[in-house]
């Protein structure tokens, strides 16, 4: 079991993330933007952060880059959830360190094997 | 108070589609993932009629994430890099023939593969030349007549990689050649006939073809079938493997 940060405006594709991590025995926290989500990183440390590109206020990749900046949170598994499918964008998804770039639509379960297997590969 | 225009200011259809491409992704999402979801949670207890009912929402999703690809890639953020990869065009093209099988076989149409034994390697992106053969096989297979004949081969030509679709399907009108390849045109005897499609498919050969220096030739006439040479310049980098079609 991971401790899990979702954070995702759109409030039906965050509960389907959600839904399918805590039936696979994940303890997930939900936030809808990048601001709640950089507090609940400095806050609760979750083993793994799931972040959506376009949220309001701080985006996925401004929230991104700025774990990485901060010291204590800098090798924090972070996967990027994105509407944009561009070459360009993954690559800027990818620059902001993040460890992983999934594109919209997903199928949850590829999903959670993604988020399970970067925490493995992390230990 | 501020009155809203009445028209807006003009939006580019390419800044629109790429737009939509964004834009329908995540709700597209939440319906995808809630299906996959239920198809789980009740594998084996499920009526087969409702069974059939969720593949068809599962298929349908398929074919909407495939529309905002294609949306995405005739759109001013659908930038096609060229890749780097060594592509085996013979194994692309098996994979192309596998893939169609059902739907040529609903229809009673003869796949004719004709691709030499050792690998016909060039440089580019997989992922893009499956895309380009996928849609020129799926093409020539939806413009066929039923019991119809589609022939796909592959081959070294001097220093060019030459892959060829040919059907004996209805044909491009005269007048519609100027327009080919522009995205969302159809021809007036695919809509005459009701053949589905959204007028996508060869910009995106085309497209392709960009990213790997490459031309599409189509030669066509209406009633008798099409061919469509997609030829990649310079890519037969080794003179040992160079043949000659005739």
């Amino acid at each position: 079991m991971a401790r899990i940060l979702v954070a995702e405006d759109d409030a039906d594709l965050r509960s389907l993330v959600a839904f399918k991590l805590a039936s696979r025995g994940h303890d997930v926290v939900q936030v809808d933007d990048g601001v709640a989500a950089l507090a609940s990183v400095r806050s609760r440390r979750p083993d793994v952060a799931v972040l959506d590109v376009t949220m309001p206020g701080v985006s996925g990749l401004d929230a991104a880059r700025q774990i990485r900046e901060d010291p204590d949170l800098a090798d924090l598994p972070i996967i990027m959830l994105s509407a944009r499918a561009g070459t360009s964008d993954v690559e800027a998804g990818l620059k902001s360190g993040a460890d992983d770039y999934v594109i919209k639509p997903f199928s949850p379960r590829e999903f959670a094997l993604r988020v399970e297997g970067l925490l493995e590969r992390r230990g | 108070m501020t009155v809203v225009p009445r028209h807006e200011p003009g939006l580019e259809l390419d800044e629109i589609l790429a737009m939509l491409s964004h834009e329908l992704r995540t709700p597209l999402s939440t319906i995808a993932g809630y299906l996959e979801i239920i198809s789980e949670e009740l594998e084996g207890r499920i009526e087969p009629r409702y069974q059939l009912i969720l593949e068809a929402g599962r298929r349908n999703v398929t074919r909407m994430t495939r529309l905002l690809d294609d949306l995405l890639t005739v759109s001013r953020d659908g930038l096609l890099v060229p890749g780097t990869e060594e592509i085996d065009l013979c194994r692309v093209l098996r994979e192309v023939v596998e893939d169609l099988t059902v739907p040529a076989v609903g229809r009673s149409v003869d796949l004719v593969l004709a691709v030499p034994e050792e690998p016909l390697v060039v440089t580019g992106d997989g992922g893009q030349l499956y895309r380009a053969c996928v849609n020129l096989v799926g093409n020539a297979l939806k413009f066929s007549h039923e019991g119809g004949r589609v022939a796909i081969g592959v081959a070294r030509e001097g220093t060019d990689t030459v892959l060829r679709v040919a059907d004996d399907g209805i044909g491009i009108p005269a007048d519609a050649r100027d327009q080919l390849g522009t995205s969302f045109f159809r021809s007036s005897n695919a809509i005459e006939r009701q053949i589905t499609g959204t007028g996508l498919g060869l910009r995106i050969v085309q497209l392709v073809a960009d990213a790997h220096d490459g031309i599409v030739e189509i030669d066509s006439e209406e009633g008798r079938g099409t061919t469509v040479t997609l030829r990649l310049r310079g890519t037969a980098s080794d003179p040992s493997t160079i043949t000659s079609d005739d």
